[in-house]
């Protein structure tokens, strides 16, 4: 199985040509937009959270990881140039993979309108450096799947996630590699991941993280929402019901390694097959964290919510009769019908992957897209609960 | 006929995939789509929502998807309603109170 994908300079394959416009504190978002209004390619994500590093490594490492991206094909690291995040602690270790990675400070340029103005050159020499890479036929080995889910009903362990389960698993038959994670939604389902590991290091390893997640939502006085009033209406009995419907998205492979994000660095798979990662189960930023771990691609099962995301194309699949749209590139809705099994419905879904691989777009390509929002922990909160590496 | 689905041979649930009348016989499918022998409900069951497929003991476990989702609570027969009110999770149980709001938003009545 193959599919025509861009050949980066490391051997990494994108699906798509983009180019990364970075703002490494919020002061120069708005200049790094105005940089990137001319090219349709073009994603901004800024860093909103600080202008100071200290503290914010496991951020910084996020972004670094969505520049090596393969969907990325070249970065522009812009800095205001008073805070203490040199722009080139991002753009160095993007350029030593080989990409064009180009960095800038507003400060030095004097002021925004020139600043603006030497942004627009940068991403045009970007952007005509990309157009010159054209799509190759490379193995699907070279192809990495973030699957999660989003808004759950009681279709998504019935329907959609054993849909997803069948690709992921038809995935990496092929040689590829599917990453998942939400690690506090595997509260429940610890036993049945931990039997899937294959060897002990990777299962003392997933113990590990999966423990850490559960004890920094474990704050007295602060709940952690799990199961909601909303869930059990729609016929979920137990959290342990809840999450095994959730696990079937990882379909029925041993579980090869698990990937850490914190102020080190960010893991990515080292060979193929199924990965179980530190990925937020928030949407938005769970995206940041898939790409910062190398996947091309999301497979977002759902009832009918929406979230869409610049870097790495979101394929939906749904089996909510109530809620499905036009959005949905996956139609569940058979198999709760009792007309459709999820193995046919995902046979669908692995061919539309490997479309989308090649280029075709998802149904909500280019519209609506979330804030790519930086998710990190908190290192301050990591070191008082005993957990900083 | 109204339809429920068994997600493994290991199950002892099968969840309904409409809602279904109390008394009605209920067609079984497996997730390969294969039919099953059918069994009549002796409550009403919401779309989403479980039914025991053989009488069922108190400190038994509840079976989906081939693994173990709960305890169960108190006895449950053939064809009856399974869920907060007579299974608890052996991990993080729902509170009491909770338990009273799940199923008064869902309008249950034992036996109805």
């Amino acid at each position: 199985m193959k599919f025509n994908g861009y050949i980066r300079p490391d051997g990494s394959v994108g699906i798509r040509n983009s180019l990364l416009i970075v703002g490494v504190d919020e002061c120069c978002d708005g200049i790094c937009r105005a940089i990137a209004k001319d090219h349709d390619n073009a994603i901004v994500i800024t860093n909103f959270v600080t202008c100071m590093q200290a503290g914010n490594e496991e951020l910084l490492h996020n972004i670094i990881g969505v520049g090596k991206n393969p969907n990325i094909a070249g970065v522009l690291v812009v800095a205001m140039g008073c805070g203490s995040i040199n722009p080139e602690i991002v753009a160095k270790p993007i350029r030593e993979t080989g990409k064009a990675s180009l960095s800038m400070r507003v400060m030095d340029l004097g002021g925004t309108r020139k600043a603006i103005e030497h942004g627009r050159s940068l991403a045009q020499q970007l952007s005509e450096e990309a157009a010159k890479c054209e799509r190759t036929t490379v193995p699907l080995s070279k192809l990495t799947v973030g699957v999660k889910c989003g808004g759950s009903d009681a279709s998504s362990g019935l329907a959609s996630n054993p849909v997803v389960g069948f690709a992921a698993d038809k995935i990496i038959d092929n040689g590829g590699t599917v990453i998942g994670g939400e690690v506090i939604e595997f509260i429940g389902g610890e036993k049945y991941l931990l039997e899937r590991c294959r060897n002990d290091e990777v299962r003392t390893k997933l113990d590990r993280i999966m423990k850490a997640e559960e004890k920094r939502w474990s704050i007295p006085g602060a709940d952690v929402e799990i199961m909601s009033i909303g869930n059990s209406v729609g016929g979920l009995t137990t959290i342990e019901e809840k999450t095994l419907g959730a696990l079937h998205k990882f379909g029925t492979h041993p579980v090869e390694g698990v990937l850490e994000a914190d102020r080190n660095g960010i893991e990515t798979p080292d060979k193929p097959g199924l990965y179980l990662g530190e990925v937020t189960h928030l949407c938005g930023a769970s995206a940041i964290n898939f790409a910062a771990m190398g996947a091309q691609c999301i497979l977002w099962t759902s009832g009918g919510s929406g979230f869409n995301n610049a870097i790495v194309p979101v394929i939906r699949i749904s089996g909510n009769a109530e809620l499905f749209t036009e959005d949905q590139d996956i139609d569940a809705r058979a198999i709760m019908r009792g007309e459709a099994t999820s193995d046919e419905v995902g046979e669908q879904l692995f061919a539309k992957v490997i479309e989308v691989a090649n280029g075709a777009e998802t149904a909500v390509e280019g519209l609506g897209y979330a804030y790519c929002s930086i998710y990190q922990k908190d290192q301050r909160l990591e070191g008082c609960l005993g957990l900083l590496k | 006929m109204a339809k429920a689905i068994v997600m493994t041979s290991k199950d002892n649930v099968a969840t309904a995939l409409e809602n279904i009348n109390k008394g009605i016989d209920v067609e079984l499918i497996d997730k390969k789509g294969n039919t099953l022998p059918s069994i009549s409900v002796c409550e009403s069951i919401p779309a989403g929502n479980k039914f025991a497929l053989h009488d069922l003991k108190e400190g038994e476990p509840l079976v989906k998807y081939g693994v173990e989702c709960g305890t169960i609570t108190t006895n449950i027969l053939q064809g009856h309603f399974v869920h907060v009110h007579n299974v608890k999770s052996d991990r993080i149980d729902i509170p009491a109170p909770i338990i009273t709001e799940i199923l008064d938003q869902m309008h249950y009545r034992e036996g109805e």
